[in-house]
Formats: structure tokens, C-alpha cells, sequence
């Protein structure tokens, strides 16, 4: 007994020395960019890596790298980075995955994202975002400052909570690409001539592929809304002729009802919304309305806007309302995925928009 | 009240339900998706019912022979010798599922948790820690099955994280699309998944309180081990897309990795940490019942499980690794299971109406 106890204990001992990883010989990665190379065919592989080294007496000292490499396929590019790298590479903490607007174009996302989804290792939880021009060029700013990733993951956060952009996550995304009954948008954001990063809104993907057909932030929010994903009270601009300054109201609560009907292979979708909301900002100096006048002039406007981000979709070829997804559940038998590409571009688009205004705030 | 030295029936619940919970149900959501695909949780339920005839059946059988083990019973009605070649059939079964369980178990490990540790390692190091447990009484060994359902409720409360992310209840509308032929298929591979119940063959003539309220605790385990695999099921079913359930290998452990927290990150190899504890349940609990249907050899138990842990842990190091052979295995352990465990006691059954033999008179 005393002998088995023994084996026992000490076969403990062995397991630690195979899977050991030291945080001082790890260069834990925090942010990735794809951007298509000059070369055709090959890809273009940022990294953001942090260096973190004891400074002694307890101390850690930090330090943030910036490596780039150009190759086919992502399982070769982290071959060339990690040659590159001074120490093992470790891309388990890696929070942001920036795709440039080419790179998503062309290729696709979904080869960059399963190397990340089939390792264990691989974060599936970080955001992915499409940006205009090159990945690259946002990764490379401030660097041996501060680390960009951290900026750029505070401002999708922000961005995220207002919900003005979607929150998906490495995994959602190729959760849904790989569904086919419905399109992803992702966020995009732009840099400008100071080099400071914003908030674009979305990018509309059809199956993997950015469509090259991108949404404003209000679009976006509007979107959100009629998906039911929004997460806090959603803000909307409404500008109308009537108003001498534009209305701004805070959507409290949405009951979206989708209804898609299929007659005589034509697909109408009934879009019908009843949103709650307050008053965040109404300035009129002459002739302030009243509460009823506002909410059917509101209602009136949102329904055109409504309108409009569906045109947008169908253009873009990009079935972000998941439209297919209910047509596939509701009628089971005439579902076909290979006609539907065509189909999609004739379904109509019925969106019709009651707005409640509950408040006012302070003011009246 | 129970008697000294037997088993309350609360400890016969939780020697249920931790040997028929196992590796299975880990990747049972994908082996689904070809089959029944949505309608997945239906299969699983079916499974259920169908184990329910059967345990009705095994009971029916053990009631007959109240104070005989499974192999003491195929001896007293088949004879000597044939009843000992049937014992050493059953006592293969149950020492190749101890060894596939193993296998299952280290690639997991190896998969998840230890890249770089070499098989023969994990697999050193559960046989050791399940030997140790397995030499002793089955009374110590269902108390600490007692002890260890505790960790049920982590899992269920890690599990409840999974709401967090977007489900979808698409995925499953509209019920029944995948046509009875296809469920039937699923529930046949669902079956496999909930095994375990076979130890109920060894627990009757232990258990404190015989005749219907033997049944009723069988019957309850089987409820729950039924629920929980319908339950992780229909989690999956409704987190995956279907092309996304087909490709990934354990959708039971995945579904936990894309959550995220400000403390905790990678919940899912939390649950794998715990769900090893389970799985060395079964483990342990096959190789006790390995040693159990050896009657013909007359030793010292303890030594028994040795040699029988040796044997399972030999098997495990010459078996290929590769996922093909695994598949290979499962199919081998589930036609031998087909036998040994659904039609052994139901022939038993016939024999005994045929020449009306009781294990009392």
C-alpha cells in the first residue's frame, strides 16, 4: 500500500514537466492583423506582443513588440513570426484580430479564423474588426508607446455598451458564417489624417466575404434594434423638415415582430416595431409640438429609415436580419439554399415603425 | 432502516448515475448531427425510455435472485462450465470499456488540457488513483461516489454561464423534422452514451431495501442521467449552427470557451478538470465489476484488481491513438455491449420463466 502511495505521489511530480510554460519566456501576443501582401496569394500577419520580464524584487517590467511577416496560410505565418519572435509565442491572450478591408474582400475570414477556432490555445472570445485600408498601419501606431490593442478593445467596449456596433466575438462570427441563414456585420473603424482611431459603424458581410458595403453608426444602432440586439437604451437621430433641429431619443424598450411570408415564390418580410423611448434633446423655439405630433413624426421618419437600411442590405447582398433563418424554419419544405442567393434580392421589405414617446426628462 | 454492511439507496443512486455519466456525452451533440441533428434531444429521451424497459427487464430478473450477483446467477441457471465461459465474456467486456474508457479519457486530457505529456503518463496516473479506490469495499467506493456528486452542481452552475451567449431556438424549430427514422438512428448512438446502468447487475443482492424500491432508485437515476445528457444536448443544439456542431469534436466542452469574464477566462478547462472526476468513476467502478465476474479463479480480490488494472492499462498503451482506431474501438466496446448487456439478461430472463428456477427456494 505504502509502495502504490508512493508511485502515486511522485508520478505527481513528473506531469509538471511537459506542459510548463514560463510567463518570462512567453511573449504573450495581444492583437493580430491579416492584411493582403504585395504579393498575390500570400497574407500579410501583424502581431502586438508583450514582453513581460522581471525587473526584480518583485517587479515586472513590460514591454510591447511589434513583429510582422508575410506568408500563404496562417499556420505559416505563425511559423515565420515565431521565428521571428525572441522567446515561444503565445497567442491565447490575443483580444483584437483586425482584418483589413482588402484582406476581407478577396480571401475571406474564414480561413484566417479556423487555425484560432481548432487550437486549444487560440482565444475565441476576442473581437474581430475590419478596418479601412490596412490592419497593419493600425498595429503599428504608437509603438514603444502604448500598447494600440488596449485602445482599440476600450473603444469597441464603449462602442460596444452605447450599441453602436455589434459585439461579436472569433467565436459568434464563425458561429454564423458557417450557419448560412444568417450574415454577419462587423465593426469597422477608420483612421484619420492625426492618426486617431474611430468608431465607422459596420461592415456587411455576405457568407465570409466583406461586401465592400459598410453602415454608419446610427445604421448600425438601427439594425441592433430590429435584431433585438441591442443592449441599452439605443440612441436615434430623427431630422425631419418639420423640426428646425434634429430630435434625438433614447429607445427604452423594442418589441420587434418579423414576419416573413412566403407567397407564390415571393418572400415579403413584415417588419413590425413598437419602440418606447424618451426624449434625450428637442429644441424648437417657436412652436414646440406635442407629444403625439412627435411620436407620429418620429414613427414616419424611422420607418424611412428603416426602409432605407434594408435597401442597404439588399444591395449588399448581405442577409444581416437573418431572414433566411426564419424563411428555413417557417417553410421546412420548400427551403432551398442554392436558389435563395437569387431570392433574397427580390424579397420585399415591409418595415413599419410605432414610436411611444414615454418621457421627457426634465424639460418638457 | 439499513442494514450493517449494505447500501442505502441513496448510494446506489449516485454508483448509478457516476458510472453512466462519462466521456459520451462530451462529444454525444456532434456524433448527433449525423442522425438526428435538432432533434437530438429527442433521441437522447428515447434512449432513456428504452433503458427504462431494460432496467425493468434486469430487475425483473434480479428479483428472482435476491441474494446472487449477475455472474453467480448466469452460473446457478447456465451450469458450470457454460456459465463460466459467458463470466469470462462479461468479464472482457468489462475490462475492454474500463481500457476504451482510459483511451477516451487521455486523448481528451492529451487534447485539452496536457499537449505535451505523453499518453502513457495520464493513463499511469488515473489507473494508479483508480486501483487504489477499486482494491477497496464497494461501501467505501459508493461513499465516495456519494462525495464526489457533489461536483455535479459545479457543473450544472459552470453550465449556467452558457446562457450568456447568443442561443438560438432556430436550430431546434421545427421539432421533428429530422424524421423517426433518423431519431431512432440517434437514440441507437445515444445508448452508448448512457451505458453504465449494467452495474445495477452487481448492486442487488448489496442494496438495503430490495423489491420496488430498488426499482424506483434505478429508475430515478436513470431520470437524471437521461436529463443531464437531454440538457447538455439541447445547450449545444442551440449555441452551434449545425455545420459548426459537425465539426467540433467535444461541443460539451467547447461551449463553455467562448465566455469570458474580468476573472475567470477558459471555463471550459475548469469543466474537463471536473469532469474527470466522473470519468474516473467509471473507471473504477469497471474494474471492480471486472474482478467480481471472475469466479472461477480463487485469489485474494484485492490482488484481482491489480492484475486487472495491469491488463486494462496494457491494452490502453498497445492501442492505437489515432482517431480512426478509436472509432474502431467504440464500435467494438458497443456490439459487445449490445450482448452482454441487453441481450444476456433478457435471454437470462426467458431461461429463467422456462424452467421456473429461483435463486431462493
Amino acid at each position: 500500500m505504502r509502495k502504490i502511495l508512493f508511485i502515486f505521489f511522485s508520478s505527481f511530480l513528473m506531469a509538471g514537466c511537459w506542459d510548463q510554460n514560463q510567463l518570462k519566456d512567453t511573449r504573450l501576443v495581444n492583437g493580430i492583423s491579416f492584411d493582403t501582401a504585395e504579393e498575390p496569394d500570400k497574407i500579410l500577419g501583424t502581431v502586438r506582443a508583450i514582453n513581460v520580464r522581471s525587473a526584480g524584487g518583485g517587479k515586472f517590467e513590460v514591454q510591447d513588440e511589434f513583429y510582422f511577416s508575410e506568408n500563404e496560410t496562417v499556420g505559416q505565418l505563425e511559423m515565420d513570426l515565431q521565428n521571428k519572435v525572441s522567446g515561444r509565442m503565445n497567442a491565447g491572450k490575443a483580444f483584437i484580430i483586425i482584418v483589413g478591408e482588402e484582406m476581407a474582400k478577396t480571401k475571406g475570414i474564414n480561413s484566417l479564423l479556423e487555425p484560432i477556432i481548432r487550437s486549444t490555445r487560440g482565444y475565441i472570445s476576442s473581437r474581430i474588426i475590419i478596418c479601412e485600408g490596412k490592419g497593419n498601419d493600425i498595429l503599428s501606431l504608437k509603438q514603444n508607446e502604448s500598447p494600440i490593442v488596449f485602445e482599440v478593445d476600450n473603444l469597441l467596449l464603449g462602442g460596444a455598451k452605447e450599441s453602436y456596433i455589434p459585439t461579436e466575438t472569433t467565436f459568434t462570427v464563425w458561429n454564423k458564417i458557417t450557419d448560412n441563414s444568417i450574415d454577419v456585420i462587423l465593426p469597422f473603424i477608420k483612421k484619420d489624417n492625426q492618426n486617431n482611431l474611430r468608431l465607422a459603424g459596420s461592415a456587411l458581410f455576405k457568407s465570409d466575404k466583406f461586401t465592400g458595403k459598410t453602415l454608419t453608426i446610427g445604421q448600425t444602432a438601427l439594425l441592433l434594434t430590429l435584431r433585438g440586439d441591442n443592449k441599452s437604451r439605443t440612441k436615434v437621430i430623427i431630422e425631419s423638415a418639420e423640426l428646425s433641429q434634429a430630435l434625438t431619443l433614447a429607445i427604452e424598450n423594442s418589441k420587434i415582430k418579423t414576419d416573413v411570408v412566403k407567397e407564390n415564390g415571393k418572400v415579403t418580410c413584415h417588419i413590425k416595431a413598437d419602440l418606447q423611448a424618451r426624449i434625450l434633446s428637442y429644441y424648437d423655439g417657436e412652436s414646440p409640438m406635442n407629444i403625439k405630433h412627435l411620436n407620429k413624426l418620429s414613427s414616419k421618419e424611422l420607418t424611412r429609415k428603416v426602409k432605407e437600411l434594408t435597401k442597404i442590405l439588399v444591395e449588399a447582398n448581405s442577409d444581416a436580419l437573418g431572414i433566411a433563418k426564419e424563411l428555413s424554419t417557417k417553410y421546412p419544405e420548400s427551403w432551398n439554399p442554392e436558389t435563395w442567393k437569387h431570392e433574397y434580392q427580390q424579397v420585399e421589405f415591409k418595415p413599419e415603425v410605432n414610436v411611444e414617446i414615454l418621457g421627457t426628462y426634465n424639460l418638457h | 432502516m439499513s442494514k450493517a454492511g449494505s447500501l442505502t439507496n441513496l448510494q446506489i443512486f449516485f454508483l448509478i448515475i457516476q458510472t453512466q455519466v462519462g466521456f459520451g456525452i462530451l462529444s454525444l451533440p456532434n456524433t448527433l448531427q449525423s442522425t438526428s441533428k435538432g432533434d437530438g434531444w429527442i433521441s437522447v429521451i428515447i434512449a432513456g425510455i428504452f433503458i427504462q424497459i431494460f432496467l425493468v427487464v434486469i430487475w425483473l430478473l434480479l428479483r428472482k435472485f435476491p441474494r446472487l450477483t449477475y455472474t453467480e446467477i448466469i452460473i446457478s441457471i447456465l451450469g458450470k462450465y457454460l456459465g463460466s465461459f459467458i463470466n469470462s465474456i462479461v468479464f472482457i467486456y468489462f475490462i475492454t470499456t474500463a481500457s476504451f474508457v482510459l483511451l477516451q479519457f487521455t486523448s481528451i486530457i492529451k487534447e485539452h488540457l496536457l499537449i505535451n505529456t505523453p499518453y502513457w503518463v495520464i493513463g499511469l496516473l488515473m489507473i494508479l488513483t483508480c486501483t487504489y479506490l477499486a482494491v477497496s469495499d464497494i461501501r467505501i467506493i459508493a461513499r465516495f461516489f456519494g462525495l464526489i456528486s457533489v461536483l455535479f452542481l459545479f457543473l450544472f452552475g459552470i453550465s449556467f454561464f452558457s446562457f450568456l451567449l447568443p442561443m438560438d431556438l432556430h436550430h431546434v424549430l421545427p421539432v421533428g423534422t429530422s424524421g423517426i427514422r433518423e431519431i431512432l438512428n440517434g437514440s441507437l448512438d445515444s445508448l452508448l452514451t448512457i451505458l453504465g446502468f449494467e452495474v445495477i447487475l452487481f448492486l442487488y443482492p448489496l442494496a438495503a431495501k430490495k423489491g420496488s424500491t430498488f426499482l424506483k432508485v434505478i429508475s430515478w437515476a436513470n431520470v437524471f442521467v437521461t436529463g443531464l445528457t437531454a440538457y447538455f444536448v439541447i445547450l449545444c443544439i442551440m449555441i452551434f449552427s449545425e455545420p459548426a456542431l459537425k465539426q467540433i469534436h467535444y461541443p460539451v466542452i467547447y461551449f463553455l470557451r467562448p465566455l469570458h469574464f474580468q476573472m475567470v477566462d477558459r471555463l471550459d478547462l475548469l469543466f474537463i478538470s471536473i469532469w474527470i472526476v466522473p470519468l474516473t468513476a467509471s473507471i473504477i467502478i469497471y474494474l471492480y465489476l471486472a474482478s467480481k465476474s471472475l469466479t472461477f479463479i480463487k485469489g485474494k480480490p484485492s490482488k484481482l484488481i491489480v492484475a486487472n488494472s495491469l491488463v486494462v492499462f496494457t491494452l490502453f498503451t498497445i492501442a492505437k491513438k489515432d482517431p480512426a482506431s478509436l472509432k474502431l474501438y467504440a464500435d467494438y466496446v458497443e456490439y459487445l455491449s449490445y450482448g452482454v448487456v441487453f441481450a444476456l439478461p433478457c435471454m437470462l430472463l426467458l431461461l429463467t420463466y422456462l424452467f421456473k428456477k429461483r435463486g431462493d427456494s
